[in-house]
């Protein structure tokens, strides 16, 4: 079977989306962490504050700053054991 | 999401040859909505506290409905208080919310608020046991918390509210398991509301509070059952400041 030039594209385009595609707990985590996608805030804040100059971290920093700093699902209790709705 | 690029009917991988630009679109399509999210930039916690507290008609009684309905804008409000002035602290989401004890039989509602300790984890802190721990981060949070709690208007005297919880957890020292997952450590606190109403009001003191409250501990998903903590008055909450740390527009912390 002959396949054309789009065909080939379109498959290979296909096979990076899917290479890079998390399971569905991974996505569930890091839709929990959505500044995980916050590069740009880390650019930002450092443009902010050049060395020399007295810092000012935001609450927004500080969230990031722990987002970028996190290292996959904890192993925790979670709420359910404890209380109930 | 990238899992809505998967193949699915409405994606013609086929494509006919005599109309290349179609599939070539549609590639391009799925290729720009898989990479969507890693282009924009989503404002880091734009929405404080935004998903903190469990909206009243998620409670499963009557009684949850009505507390959660009548102290809304009270919890809502504690939870931006603590988003900016305890920054180092997380909300959980619906962290917040008037909930039931699981070990308590009936429908007791506690005022519950479930957080996150972000502390770097130390080899003196490791050092300690767990109730030592435990007893450190009782005495640092469970207090002022609880007044916190207890500041809405009419909350305290409100015989619909049975108690308070306060749940804390924070990074195990100990090395992560062999996936790299990290461990946390959990206490949950639990304090009868005549227990809560006579410490705000100075009546029982920080060291007999502990001995008041039911604490239950976890090491990561174990539970360790009912801890026996010390307790005693810890201003950290009060005094800790995160360094050069700069406040919204508008806000203030007491």
């Amino acid at each position: 079977m002959r396949i054309d030039r789009w065909t080939l594209l379109l498959g290979v385009s296909l096979l990076l989306v899917l290479a890079g595609c998390a399971t569905t707990d991974e996505w569930a985590t890091w839709k929990e962490h959505p500044t995980h996608f916050a590069s740009g805030d880390h650019f930002f804040f450092s443009t902010r504050n050049r060395e020399g100059g007295a810092p000012r971290v935001t609450r927004e920093d500080i969230a990031m700053a722990r987002d970028q700093g996190w290292w996959g699902k904890p192993i925790t209790v979670s709420q359910e054991e404890i209380l109930g709705r | 999401m990238a899992l809505a690029v998967q193949p699915t009917a409405a994606m013609n991988i086929s494509g006919s040859p005599h109309r290349p630009a179609l599939p070539f679109r549609r590639g391009l399509a799925a290729v720009a909505l898989a990479a969507l999210p890693l282009l924009v930039a989503l404002p880091a916690s734009a929405a404080p506290a935004d998903g903190t507290v469990l909206p009243p008609e998620q409670h499963t009684s009557e009684k949850g409905r009505l507390l959660a309905e009548r102290y809304a804008p009270a919890l809502q409000a504690l939870s931006t208080k603590i988003y900016h002035c305890m920054p180092w602290v997380e909300v959980k989401r619906n962290g917040i919310g008037f909930y039931k004890p699981k070990h308590l039989d009936g429908d007791l509602r506690y005022l519950s608020i479930n957080l996150y300790i972000d502390q770097q984890p130390s080899p003196e802190f490791a050092a300690y046991t767990i109730e030592e721990r435990a007893s450190r981060m009782f005495s640092r949070y469970v207090g002022p918390l609880v007044r916190r709690m207890s500041a809405p208007a009419g909350l305290l005297t409100d015989p619909s509210l049975d108690g308070f919880t306060v749940i804390l957890e924070w990074l195990k020292q100990v090395a992560s398991t062999p996936e790299g997952r990290p461990i946390h450590e959990t206490i949950a606190a639990f304090m009868d509301r005549a227990t809560a109403a006579e410490y705000v009001a100075g009546r029982l003191q920080a060291r007999d509070l502990s001995a008041r409250a039911r604490v239950l501990g976890w090491d990561g998903e174990t539970a360790l059952g009912p801890l026996r903590l010390t307790s005693w008055d810890d201003d950290f909450v009060t005094t800790y400041k995160v360094s050069n740390y700069q406040l919204a527009p508008g806000v203030s912390c007491p």
